[in-house]
This record gives C-alpha cells, structure tokens and sequence, in this order.
C-alpha cells in the first residue's frame, strides 16, 4: 500500500485503514479449502482405500503383493507394462520435440494457432483416439483400400492386435502432452544466446546442440517423466488395439475388479502401479538431471 | 544471415510438423466420412450419404439416456470445479515460488496418477451404494480432474488484472464479496467461460471413473466402450463424429474465450 491517501480526512483514513487489511484478507488460506476438500475426497482418500485394501483381507496380510511377485504372469506383464511406458515416452519426445522447437520459432499470433491444433486431439477422448485407429486400420479401413488401390498390396495387412500399433496409439495420445510441455521449456529460452553462438562462429546447427539442446533439456525430462507415468496408467489403448500379448497392468486390474472379482489383488496392483511409477519417474527424472548437470554443459 | 542449409533445414522442419500434425489428425477426421456411409458397417470410402446412422443414435433411448446422464454430470462437474479452481486461483494470485508450486504439483498430481488407481478407489467404497451416491462422487471426481485447468486458464488472466481496480471499489465502500462480484468477475469473465468450457470436457470425455463406478448408469464414454468392444456399428462412428464435432466446436470458442481475456486485459 504504498499510495495510501495519507492526506485526506479522518473518514478516509479509516477507509485507506481497511484498504490495508485487504490484503490479508484476499490472502486468507480458506480460498484453498473447495480445492483442498475435492483432492481430500476424490484424490487422497480412493488411494488410501487401495492401499487399505491392498494389505488387509481379514486381518495385514502380504498375500496379494506374495501373489503378484510370485506369479510369472504377473510379473512378465509389469516388466512389460514398463518396457512400454518407456519406448513410449521416448517416442513421444523424440517426435514432439521437433513439433516443440518449430512451434517455439514461430511468430506468436502463428504459434498460439499452431498450439492449439496440436492440443485439439488433447480435448478427443483416449477412448474416441484408439476407436478411430480402429477403423483407419481395419481389414477392410481406409488404409488397407488405399493400400490395395495402390498396388501396394494384394492381402488386407493386419495392422491391428500387435505391438507396433499399441505405440502408435500410445504415442498419438501422448504427443500433444509431449510437445506442449517442452514448448513450454523452449520459450524461456533466450534467443541472443543463440545468436551469441552464431556471431562467435558457430554453424547452426553446432549452435543447436551446444546452446539450445542443453537449455532445453529440463522441458525433455519433463516430458519425459510425464508420458512415462501417464503411461503406465494405459488401459483403452493396449484393450481395443492390443492381443493378449499386449496387455498392461491397468488391463490386470479390470480384470480384477470387473472379472474375477479380487478386489484385493486389484487394489495391490494399483499399489504396486503407483510405487513402480513414482520410483521410476523419480530415478529417470535423478538420471537425465546428472546427465545434463551444468558440469557436463559446454563451457 | 540465413544461409541455405538454414533454409533447408527449415523447410524439413516444415514437413516434420505437417508430417505431425497428420499423425494426430488424420485418424480423427477419417471417421467423419464414413459415419455418413449408406452401409450397414463402416465402408471406406463411404457408399452414397445418409443421415441413417445418426437417426439412429437419437431414436435409440439408449444412446440418448448415456448423452443425457454425460451432460448432466459434466454441467454440475464445472459448476463445481470452476469456483474451487476460482477461489485456488484467487488465493494463488500475486504469490510465487514454493506456495505456487506446492498447490499446483498437488492439483495436478490427480491428472498425473493413474486414473485407475483412483477409479479402484471409489469403486471399493460406493461398491455397496446404489442410488445418488456414486453419481454425486463421480462428479466431485471429474471436477477434481478438472480443477487443474480451471486454475490454469483463471490465474494467469487474474494475474494480469490491474489490481487499483478492485482496489478502488473498496475505497469507494464495496465489501469484498460486492468488490469481487461487480469487479473481478465481469474482468474475468472469458476466462471463466473458457474454464468452464474445458472443465465440460474433461468431465465429458471420462471413461475410467464412470466405468468403474456405475453399476445400472451408462454414461456416453462407457456406452461407446461397451459398444466398441462388442461390433463396429457405424452408430458408433455418428455418435463419435459428434463427439469431436462439438469437442472442437467448444476448444476453439474456449480458446477464443481465454485469448480474448488475456488480450482485454493486456490492451489496458
């Protein structure tokens, strides 16, 4: 309050007085409460209940988390839910990242545009996303008559219930995330630095991978880590476009709850899903950040 | 100083983007034809045109009861989650550092975790309710998920809002609440529009949730999931054009929205 109407009368001084406790007032901490109350209901409590859940059957017991280390099924599908979470992620950075630098070198009335087509498919739902990969890919969907149309093909290609397309789909929903969250990064890039580069004589692209990759690399772990752990989560995608050979554990737990009704088995994968996800992330996350400490940055 | 192996290298990350925005869009837009298709499954390239398949989707009680329990839980998901995102933001609001990064890591951590970690939560506790309450928790739920883009789309535009404004109107007498209802809101009301807009869809769009916790309710998302996994009728294929019709309808009049509300307040 460093314009306060010192000046004018006493009625206004009292006035200028509440304007000063106006603050405190707008800052008070009950404004958190609505938000805190929701993520207390629907966030913190469902996963307490898993955990719950997930150690007590009649009495605390290790039985379910015995059962998932102990079966071979189990623990193919958790490594296997790891391998492609990671080869997802990856993919997704590796594609998005020039979509992120292109993005982020464009003028700003083009850029916002541009940013929002790439967040649209974003506001489509997965489940909308992994039904149309369905009919594009079909025996008989545009791909395979375009395909035959051509020439390129005699026999409808089977597309559909296997690993490459599971990362296709993947990918597709993870990309707009992938290329927004190192957009994000890119921006507050500075660009003389580049320039700093260019006029000390440096090729473009040596400028690019001396100046810009490193300063872009915390949106890359960021990306990263976030697609991973968005990924483990994946149930649509490996169900419709996956076999058996593809499924998840997400797929597990629905089978748990919806099919053989062990609750408990399911709520200990949900565990175990939740653990795995934030040890991983948090070791990716430690990993990268060494890799591309200052220490190791161009001098 | 653009040399021509800069323009060459820009001209490939022209078509990488093209190439990109393909991978993302083409999928979507193909359904849109065949919906139209005469046949009885889905032909590509479409025979003939006809609305059949949309009539069917609205004559089919359904289809049209799964868009109306989608509709009304996602109206009263934003209508809960735009003041808690509003009131977070509020207090948000001209702070920086570890408080900001402290609530919006725990507003968004409900986006991050699995949502089936959270739908397995609530199922093992409305398991035994019919009735209200799993309809009232699922809501609370999808206004959780929401509450990261409320707060998202409302705190920047508040940031930039002069606060003299406000200020004066408490010289001037007003209350808080009168403050903030005469002045605050009408500065910020595109925003909020946006924010409700978005709140919609992500309410909308949710399959994980709805699926694990409704036993008897059908909402769109699990009605197009049950349907998928049985045959691919092109029913499906109207009731999804639809769904992306309005979905991009809403993301560009919120978008236009929020850009209209930075952009109001910018000018000043």
């Amino acid at each position: 309050m460093s314009t306060g109407p010192a000046s004018v009368s006493g009625g206004a001084r009292w006035r200028s007085w509440r304007i000063v406790s106006m603050r405190s007032e707008g800052s008070s901490a009950w404004l958190l409460a609505p938000a805190a109350l929701l993520l207390a209901v629907c966030f913190v409590a469902p996963i307490l209940v898993v955990f719950r859940w997930s150690f007590f059957a009649d009495g605390p017991t290790l039985e379910f988390y015995r059962e998932i280390f102990g079966s071979t099924l189990y623990r193919t599908i958790l490594a296997r839910t790891l391998v492609f979470s990671l080869v997802a992620a990856v993919l997704s950075v590796v594609i998005g990242y020039p979509a992120a630098y292109f993005l982020a070198t464009r003028p700003v009335r083009t850029r916002m545009n541009w940013l929002a087509v790439v967040l649209l498919p974003l506001w489509v739902s997965s489940l909308i996303r992994t039904y149309s990969w369905l009919i594009l890919l079909g025996r008989e969907g545009p791909a395979n008559m375009a395909l035959m149309a051509l020439g390129l093909t005699d026999q409808p290609i089977q597309f559909l219930y296997g690993r490459g397309i599971v990362y296709a789909a993947m990918v597709q929903v993870l990309l707009p995330m992938a290329v927004t969250i190192m957009y994000a990064g890119m921006l507050s890039i500075e660009q003389t630095f580049i320039k700093a580069a260019r006029i000390l004589g440096a090729s473009p692209a040596y400028a690019f991978r001396k100046v810009f990759l490193p300063l872009s690399a915390s949106g890359i772990t960021n990306a990263l880590v976030i697609c991973f752990v968005l990924s483990l989560g994946f149930f649509i995608t490996p169900n419709l476009l996956g076999g058996p050979r593809e499924a998840m554990i997400s797929n597990m737990i629905d089978r748990a709850v919806n099919e053989s009704l062990e609750w408990n088995l399911a709520a200990a994968l949900g565990v175990v899903l939740l653990l795995v996800g934030i040890a991983v992330a948090g070791i990716l996350a430690f990993a990268i950040r060494l890799l591309t400490s200052p220490g190791r940055m161009p001098r | 100083m653009t040399t021509i192996r800069e323009a060459g290298s820009s001209r490939m990350l022209h078509l990488g983007f093209a190439l990109i925005l393909l991978f993302l869009l083409v999928p979507l837009l193909v359904i849109i034809p065949m919906s139209f298709s005469e046949t009885r499954y889905l032909a590509f390239p479409p025979v003939g045109f006809s609305l059949k398949w949309y009539g069917a989707f609205f004559q089919n009680p359904r289809w049209i009861g799964a868009l109306g329990w989608s509709v009304g839980v996602a109206i009263c998901a934003a209508l809960v989650a735009v003041p808690a995102g509003v009131c977070a933001a509020l207090y948000l609001r001209h702070r920086s550092g570890a408080v900001v990064n402290v609530v919006l890591g725990a507003l968004l951590g409900a986006q991050i975790v699995p949502t089936i970690i959270l739908a397995l939560g609530i199922r093992l506790v409305t398991a035994p309710f019919t009735g209200s309450l799993p309809v009232v928790v699922v809501t609370l739920a999808h206004a959780t998920l929401a509450l990261p883009f409320v707060v998202a789309t409302v705190l920047p535009v508040l940031n930039k809002l002069d606060v003299s404004v406000e200020k004066a109107a408490r010289m001037c007498g007003a209350t808080p609440v009168q403050a903030f209802r005469h002045i605050t809101i009408p500065a910020i009301r595109p925003a909020l529009v946006g924010a409700f807009v978005f709140s919609f869809f992500v309410s909308f769009d949710e399959l994980m949730i709805a699926l694990f916790t409704f036993q008897t309710i059908e909402t769109l998302p699990v009605r197009i999931w049950g349907e998928v996994r049985q045959e691919l009728t092109p029913v499906i294929a109207a009731a999804t054009s639809m769904l992306i019709a309005a979905t991009t309808a809403a993301v560009i009049v919120g978008q236009a929205h929020i850009v209209r509300a930075s952009s109001r307040l910018a000018d000043k």
